[in-house]
C-alpha cells in the first residue's frame, strides 16, 4: 500500500491558496489520503535558487528526507515545487561536492538524504495513480463547450497530462503562440513593468485565440495572470477578464464538486463563472 | 528516406515592403538532411530568397531558436511536417530570414577589455539565446541572454578578472536581473544557459560589498532562505 504526503509549503502560499484547497479535496474525492508533509521547508523556487542555490537544493532535499522518514511519496500540488524537486534530484546526482555539503547539513538534522523519494504532481496522480479510464468513468460534468488554453511556460517537461484530463473532459484545448512563453514572475522584483508586459501578453494570445479560461499549474503563472490581472489589462490597454485554474480544479468540477470555497475559487481575483 | 513538409516562410524585404508575408511552400527532403539544405532548396526555388548562412546560421521554427544545422529528421519529429520558418527575430529582419545584427554584435564590447578578441567566436555561438529571449525587444538597454552565457564562460576562462567582468552585467537597467529563462523557447530545450545565470546571480549576491541597492535586497532576501 503505498504512503503519501502533500506538499504545501509552497512560493506564494498566502496568495494561491486555491492549489493546496482544490487539491486536497480532489485527493480526498479521489479517495487518496495524503496529510500535508509536516515541519517541511519552503519551496523557494527558480527565483530563490538563483540567489542561493544552496539554501534551495537545502530545503529540498530535506523534504525529500523528511517524506523518505514517514516512508511517503509527495505529491505537489502545482508545477514549481514539482520542478523544484526534480532540479534538486538532478543536482545532487551530478554534484558530488554539493551532494556531500546537503547530506551533512541533514545528519545534523537528524535527516538521511534520500534522492529516491518518490515526487508525483498531483496530475500524475489522476493519470497513474487513479488511471485514466477509471477517471473517465468518475466524471459528471462536460467541458465540451469550453475552449481552453494551457499555459507551459514553467513546464520543465514535455509531458501531455494536462491535454490527456482535458480531452476526458471534452474540452476544446486552444492553441497559443506564447504557450511557451515567460509569465514575467521571474523578474517582478527588478521591473513591475516588464513582468507585466510578458504576462500580458501570454493573456492577450489566449484571449485572442478565443479562450474560455486559461489553465495554470504553476503558483508564479496563476499570481501573474490572476493576482495582477487588472495590472496586465492596463499595460496592454486591452480588457481580458478570463479566469485562471489548475487541472485539480477543473478536475474537481468534473467531478460534480460545485463548492466554490473546496475548490478554492473564493480566493480568486478573477471569479470563474463556470459553476 | 524522404519526407514532404510543407512550409510557410517569412518573407520581407526592409528596403520595399512594409508589412512581411508568409509563403507556402511543399518541398520533398531527405530525413537525414539539415534544416540549411532545406532553405537552399525553397532559394532553388526562389532566387531572391535568403536566410542565414555560416556556423552559427540560426532561425526560428514554430517559435522555437535553433541553429540551422538541425537535422531534418529531428525537427521533423519534434515539429510534425508542417513548419512555419522565420527570422530568429521578426522585428530585425532585414531580408527573409537574415536580420540585422549590429545590437548582438555590439554587445560584446562590454567585455571587450576583459577578454581576448579570439573570444568573440564564443560569444557569436550565442546568438540563437540573444534573440530568444522577448526583453531584447522590450529595453533596448537589456545586455542580453548571450553577454551573460559569455560572461559565464570568460570568467572560468580568466578566474582573476572574475569581479570585474561580474560588475559589468550587475546593474539593475538592461542587467542580469531583467534576465528570464527561455530554455523552452530553444530548440532543442536547452538549461545550459539558465545554470549559467544562477550561478552569476549566486556569484553577485555573495559579494561582500554589493555592486548596487537592488543587489543589496536580493542579498537580504537570500539570507531569510
Amino acid at each position: 500500500m503505498n504512503k503519501y504526503t502533500l506538499f504545501d509549503n509552497i512560493v506564494e502560499k498566502e496568495k494561491a491558496y486555491s492549489f493546496i484547497v482544490s487539491a486536497k479535496e480532489l485527493l480526498n474525492m479521489l479517495g487518496i489520503k495524503a496529510p500535508s508533509l509536516g515541519e517541511s521547508k519552503q519551496d523557494i523556487g527558480a527565483e530563490g535558487k538563483a540567489l542561493n542555490s544552496e539554501a534551495f537544493h537545502y530545503n529540498n532535499a530535506f523534504n525529500l528526507a523528511r517524506a523518505k522518514k514517514e516512508d511517503a511519496k509527495i505529491i505537489c500540488v502545482e508545477d514549481c515545487s514539482y520542478n523544484s524537486f526534480a532540479q534538486t534530484k538532478e543536482a545532487l546526482l551530478e554534484d558530488e561536492v554539493l551532494k556531500e555539503k546537503i547530506s551533512s547539513k541533514l545528519k545534523r538534522d537528524g535527516l538521511e538524504l534520500s534522492l529516491d523519494t518518490a515526487v508525483l504532481h498531483v496530475n500524475e496522480v489522476i493519470k497513474d495513480v487513479i488511471g485514466l479510464l477509471e477517471f473517465k468513468k468518475m466524471v459528471k460534468k462536460s467541458f465540451a463547450n469550453f475552449n481552453i488554453a494551457v499555459f507551459k511556460g514553467n513546464q520543465n517537461s514535455d509531458d501531455t497530462i494536462n491535454e490527456s484530463i482535458l480531452n476526458i473532459l471534452g474540452a476544446n484545448i486552444v492553441s497559443f503562440d506564447a504557450q511557451l512563453k515567460s509569465d514575467g514572475y521571474e523578474i517582478l522584483s527588478a521591473s513591475k513593468e516588464l513582468a507585466d508586459k510578458l504576462a500580458g501578453k501570454v493573456m492577450l494570445d489566449t484571449f485572442d485565440n478565443g479562450a474560455d479560461l486559461v489553465i495554470a499549474n504553476d503558483v508564479r503563472s496563476f499570481m501573474m495572470f490572476d493576482g495582477r490581472q487588472k495590472n496586465l489589462e492596463c499595460s496592454v490597454g486591452r480588457d481580458i477578464n478570463l479566469a485562471i485554474l489548475s487541472i485539480s480544479q477543473i478536475a474537481l468540477m468534473a467531478l460534480g464538486c460545485d463548492d466554490k470555497s473546496k475548490i478554492g475559487l473564493e480566493s480568486h481575483k478573477v471569479q470563474a463563472t463556470l459553476l | 528516406m524522404e519526407c514532404k513538409l510543407t512550409l510557410e516562410v517569412f518573407r520581407f524585404n526592409s528596403k520595399t515592403d512594409y508589412l512581411p508575408y508568409y509563403k507556402k511552400h511543399v518541398i520533398k527532403i531527405d530525413v537525414n538532411k539539415k534544416v540549411s539544405d532545406l532553405l537552399a532548396l525553397i532559394k532553388e526555388d526562389e532566387k531572391a530568397f535568403e536566410y542565414p548562412v555560416g556556423k552559427n546560421a540560426a532561425i526560428s521554427i514554430n517559435g522555437l531558436s535553433l541553429f540551422t544545422s538541425e537535422k531534418i529528421k529531428t525537427i521533423k519529429e519534434s515539429f510534425g511536417k508542417e513548419l512555419k520558418l522565420e527570422p530568429l527575430n521578426t522585428k530585425r529582419a532585414v531580408k527573409d530570414l537574415t536580420i540585422n545584427e549590429d545590437d548582438f554584435q555590439s554587445k560584446f564590447d562590454i567585455l571587450d577589455a576583459f577578454v581576448d578578441a579570439r573570444d568573440k567566436k564564443v560569444y557569436k555561438s550565442y546568438i540563437r539565446e540573444h534573440y530568444a529571449s522577448p526583453i531584447v525587444n522590450m529595453d533596448c538597454e537589456y545586455l542580453g541572454d548571450a553577454l551573460f552565457g559569455f560572461v559565464y564562460d570568460m570568467i572560468e576562462k580568466y578566474p582573476t578578472r572574475k569581479l570585474e567582468i561580474l560588475s559589468c552585467i550587475s546593474k539593475l537597467e538592461g542587467g542580469i536581473w531583467l534576465h528570464v529563462n527561455i530554455s523552452n523557447t530553444l530548440f532543442p530545450k536547452n538549461t545550459a544557459l539558465e545554470k549559467k545565470i544562477d550561478f552569476l546571480k549566486n556569484e553577485l549576491v555573495k559579494q561582500a560589498t554589493p555592486a548596487n541597492k537592488f543587489v543589496e535586497v536580493q542579498q537580504n532576501i537570500s539570507r531569510n532562505f
